[in-house]
């Protein structure tokens, strides 16, 4: 269990604030919507916060721990995972090596922990784990395959079972659902939440969905040309003016 | 009996060839590192074996270690070791050995490079380094007998008469150690470690992004691909009993890199059909060979072999890009597990 604090953040792509001072603090277990017009500066938070690229200004702490501008493995190591937009995927690799190859602390991962037998009792243990995983996100029937064969739907299920295979503390989801069938789309937001409850993870998810957010997070946050324009529950959010704003613009309001 | 001689010769250059695929295969079909100085350190493994032998058994030999390069220096090691089994096959083992090690650490040192260049740039960079290393020796006479090469180099079973049976001899040495080779390959690559370099190699930021250190692995990668390289090129020094620059040009490297392409990417079993029919193309394009059988060829044959090579290669890339035998998953204990559940499912 550990909370996201976002202090002041700030983003510029040349002469573009791509992340405009941004403030935010997600409790430990809370489930948190991150929405906004394409281009507001969601995925560039997450980029920021999991180490992709160094801010231009501003903090990041993990409960109590700075983690600014630290690398994406460091920021892993410390329980902090994300997934990204487009599935990025290891596409050479079977289904169940994809999931295998989120585990952590593997002995074998070390070149001369190659050496005993040892790492190979944990290489089953991680694989029940994998496997089942693959089979809560539908996935059990395919995990020989390779991962470039699966569907655009699969693939982002896959990079979902990646993620949770990493048991993070806190995990960044850039839009989970997107592609995927709608009746899909509800059934992986219900698993979504019913894994976040037993855990306890504290959650990040981007989504334009919104109808499949409101009705799964606690709170939602809303972003706006790179600043945070709207935060509250979702029921709350949806009436807020300034988010009509933000996706259909001021006439529209008025 | 010429095809018996060119059958045993055909085997050595196999096995060597063999640990040269299999080392590429781990830098560039597993973790994705286009070595394209592959004969780089080939070269500095034949070369520390020169450099070994040169000065440990011409003074064991009782001669000068300040002439090695010479003619006489050559002949002074070769009548040594007719005579001294247990000297010359001990300066080969240690030469072996310190050809590995000087692999391994020039191979840490050109990895760098890969912690900042990528791909067809990287590629393009060890290929360079390779022939910088290469014309730098050659123009050099201080280093290592300079563009004249060093001879006497002992076949480690020179002792061992007539020329027919020791020939055999170190053909079946050189595949003993290419299966030594294989077997720690598989070894260390058929396991999590081997998963991530797969990871490098198909999406080095999301391996980041999910832990994994890329830097440290490619530098243990080109590490120990390297030390296989110099092991090879350590047998080749010791068959061919000369080492000289013209033997290590970017053609080898290419040569090689078409057998991994032939043979499938990180199919170190698959490499084996592709060392089989590229050595087969590279040996048997030679004037030497013909004249041997007696036939007269109306063309010089030697070119062929960079036209076949070429062709290959182009066609490879062209109509099938994963190789005869594609890739295949890793064998770890994972799918012990998989099968087993898959059974208590049905």
């Amino acid at each position: 269990m550990q909370s996201l604090e976002l202090k002041n953040l700030s983003k510029r792509f040349g002469g573009i604030k791509a992340v405009d001072n941004v403030s935010f603090k997600v409790e430990a277990g809370q489930f948190v919507g991150l929405i906004g017009p394409n281009g507001s500066g969601k995925s560039t938070i997450f980029n920021v916060v999991a180490g992709s690229f160094p801010p231009d200004g501003g903090k990041v702490l993990l409960g109590d721990r700075d983690i600014t501008g630290a690398s994406s493995d460091v920021s892993f190591k410390r329980g902090l995972v994300r997934s990204f937009q487009i599935p990025r995927l290891f596409f050479g690799m079977s289904v169940l090596e994809n999931v295998l190859a989120a585990a952590r602390s593997q002995r074998g991962e070390r070149m001369t922990g190659t050496v005993g037998r040892v790492w190979r009792d944990q290489e089953r243990e991680l694989a029940e784990r994998a496997l089942e995983l693959l089979e809560f996100l539908n996935l059990g029937h395919v995990a020989r395959n390779r991962a470039s064969d699966l569907s655009g739907g699969q693939m982002k299920l896959l990079e979902l079972a990646r993620s949770l295979m990493a048991n993070p503390t806190v995990l960044l989801l850039d839009e989970p659902a997107a592609g995927v069938v709608p009746t899909l789309a509800h059934e992986i937001f219900e698993r979504l939440v019913a894994y976040q409850r037993d855990h306890n993870l504290t959650l990040v998810v981007i989504e334009h969905r919104l109808e499949v957010l409101f009705g799964a997070a606690d709170r939602v946050l809303v972003m706006n040309n790179g600043r945070l324009v709207a935060d509250g529950e979702p029921g709350a959010v949806a009436k807020d003016p300034a988010v009509k704003e933000a996706y259909f613009g001021s006439e529209a309001v008025v | 009996m010429p095809w018996t001689e060119i059958l045993v010769a055909f085997v050595t250059f196999c096995a060597i060839y063999y640990i040269l695929a299999i080392s590429l295969n781990l830098e560039y079909g597993f973790t994705g590192i286009p070595n394209f100085g592959k004969v780089l350190f080939y070269a500095a493994g034949a070369y520390t074996s020169a450099v070994v032998t040169g000065h440990l058994l011409t003074r064991l030999a009782g001669g000068s270690g300040a002439d090695v390069c010479t003619a006489r220096s050559a002949a002074l090691r070769e009548t040594f070791a007719a005579q001294e089994p247990l000297a010359i096959m001990g300066v080969f083992l240690l030469a072996l050995v310190a050809s590995a090690l000087v692999g391994a650490l020039l191979g840490g040192l050109l990895s760098l490079p890969s912690l900042r260049v990528r791909d067809v740039y990287l590629g393009l960079l060890l290929l360079v380094a390779a022939e910088i290393g290469r014309v730098f020796v050659r123009s050099t006479p201080g280093i290592i007998c300079g563009s004249h090469g060093m001879g006497g180099i002992p076949n480690p079973f020179s002792w061992v008469s007539p020329a027919g049976t020791r020939y055999l001899v170190y053909a079946l040495l050189c595949v003993l150690v290419a299966l030594l080779c294989y077997w720690l390959v598989q070894r260390v690559v058929h396991t999590p470690w081997g998963r991530v370099l797969k990871m490098v190699r198909d999406d080095e930021e999301a391996a980041q992004a999910l832990g994994k250190n890329p830097a440290k692995v490619k530098i243990q990668v080109m590490m120990l691909g390297s030390s296989l390289a110099a092991v090879a090129g350590s047998l080749y020094a010791f068959y061919s009993q000369f080492v000289g620059t013209e033997d290590f040009v970017p053609f080898l490297t290419f040569l090689v890199l078409s057998m991994v392409i032939l043979g499938g990417q990180a199919n170190n079993l698959g490499a084996i059909f592709g060392v089989l029919v590229m050595t087969a193309i590279d040996r048997f394009t030679r004037g030497s060979i013909f004249s041997m059988l007696g036939i007269d060829l109306p063309f010089d044959v030697s070119y062929a072999r960079y036209v076949v090579t070429g062709l290959v290669l182009a066609l490879l890339v062209m109509y099938r890009p994963q190789g005869l035998f594609p890739e295949r998953p890793l064998r770890t204990p994972a799918w012990e597990v998989w099968r087993r559940r898959a059974k208590s499912r049905a």
